[in-house]
């Protein structure tokens, strides 16, 4: 049996009876699709390009960029493993656009080498320098535009649009470093008031000293919130975690569904650190201070991954419509 | 038009998201240049690799590995239920 013929059998028999594909003709189909689509050409050879620019030009080296176009390229990928839909075709690679990609990202390693690494003592980074240097980052990102035609970017953009969406929300909300470090002079002072709003049910004379790093001053322990305890390590692991969901699901999952699940799952992981910094406060001065001191890194971890499994039992079955699906399914039945 | 328009909110957007990270490594390359330690004023101290970034990076892989652990349960569980 050929491969389009298991494919078009399997498609139209009913699931009791689905014809079971040959293992190997389905890896040499699945190869072959990625190898012949346009887009998940592309976004490789840019993640590619991406991990050599950092070797070679440090200056460079952001990790979001590379971490979206891993993630835009697991999502092309996964999605081209069960879409059987036509895909695009690589005559529009022609070499000449490989040859000016390749300049085109010589020419930014060149650049940030050059701005990057001022070799004089005194370090001479005026605000222009520093924001050409700062956008050189995002700029890695432009030379795959000649890869494609306009014809093939607007392919890419209707045909992928979900996964370009995705790829996009990771762009600006990956590991929020610098927007932590922006909001933290505000930031701390409304989770500072917070925890000690919290605590202070439980623990009599809890006082507040307020700062950059706000105090909560206790009878037995004294808790400084520093800007690790900001919550970005809970908003990490959930991304990672969330992504892995996203990438393993892409094809089960509700895509609003999951957007929606994203922005609220941010937010209940600061919300979670909040009250993670409230129960160290409330331990550390009525159970022992010695125990939350020596333990309160790894007890984090174990809190946020607990919240984070916590968050996919309840938000599993809605990700994927389940709920929905099953008093259908036994109607039919 | 459009597309310059786009282009410049483009660059609004990302310009300022990368900004802080640049003008941090300036700020710290400056302070250890500074630094004036017994091995000379321009002497470049190495990183800190502390034991707290090790044991985060440890952390943040263990907390990966349990969570896609109860991760991929959950979701055999619910491909066995549908």
């Amino acid at each position: 049996m050929d491969l389009q013929a298991c494919w078009k059998a399997r498609d139209l028999a009913p699931s009791v009876t689905k014809v079971a594909v040959p293992l190997e003709l389905r890896a040499w189909w699945f190869l072959n699709r990625c190898r012949q689509d346009p887009a998940a050409l592309v976004t490789a050879i840019t993640f590619l390009f991406l991990s050599f620019d950092y070797i070679f030009a440090p200056a460079l080296r952001n990790t979001t960029p590379l971490v979206v176009s891993a993630f835009l390229l697991c999502l092309l990928v996964r999605r081209l493993s069960f879409d059987t839909a036509e895909v695009g075709d690589t005559s529009h690679l022609a070499s000449w656009r490989l040859i000016a990609f390749l300049v085109l990202h010589l020419s930014i390693v060149g650049g940030a080498q050059v701005l990057g690494q001022p070799t004089s003592e005194t370090p001479d980074y005026t605000s222009s320098t520093a924001v050409v240097a700062a956008a050189c980052k995002f700029v890695v990102f432009l030379p795959s535009v000649v890869l494609l035609s306009r014809s093939g970017w607007r392919r890419f953009g209707r045909v992928y649009r979900a996964e370009c969406v995705a790829a996009a929300v990771a762009l600006v909300t990956f590991f929020p470093y610098r927007a932590f470090a922006t909001a933290w002079p505000v930031y701390s002072q409304v989770l500072g008031h917070f925890v000690h709003a919290v605590a202070a049910c439980f623990v009599p004379g809890l006082g507040y000293r307020a700062g950059a790093a706000p105090t909560l001053t206790g009878p037995g322990l004294d808790v400084e919130i520093a800007s690790a305890c900001s919550g970005l390590d809970g908003v990490r692991l959930f991304e990672l975690l969330f992504a892995l969901v996203v990438v393993l699901d892409w094809d089960r999952l509700q895509r609003w569904r999951a957007l929606v699940g994203y922005v609220v799952g941010l937010a209940s992981m600061l919300f979670a650190n909040a009250l993670r910094i409230a129960l160290m406060v409330v331990l550390g001065n009525r159970v022992s201070a010695d125990l939350v001191v020596r333990y309160h890194l790894n007890a984090g971890w174990i809190f946020f991954t607990s919240v984070f499994l916590l968050y996919l039992l309840v938000t599993y079955r809605w990700f994927l419509g389940i709920e929905r699906r099953l008093p259908l399914a036994a109607n039919e039945t | 038009m459009k597309r310059l328009l786009a282009a410049a909110v483009l660059a609004i957007v990302l310009v300022p998201f990368a900004a802080p990270v640049v003008h941090a490594r300036d700020r710290d390359d400056r302070e250890d240049r500074d630094a004036d330690d017994g091995y000379g004023k321009h002497y470049k101290k190495p990183k800190p690799y502390t034991k707290a970034t090790e044991m985060a990076s440890l952390g943040l892989a263990s907390a990966v590995v349990i969570g896609g652990a109860g991760y991929l349960v959950l979701r055999r569980r619910s491909r066995k239920a549908t």
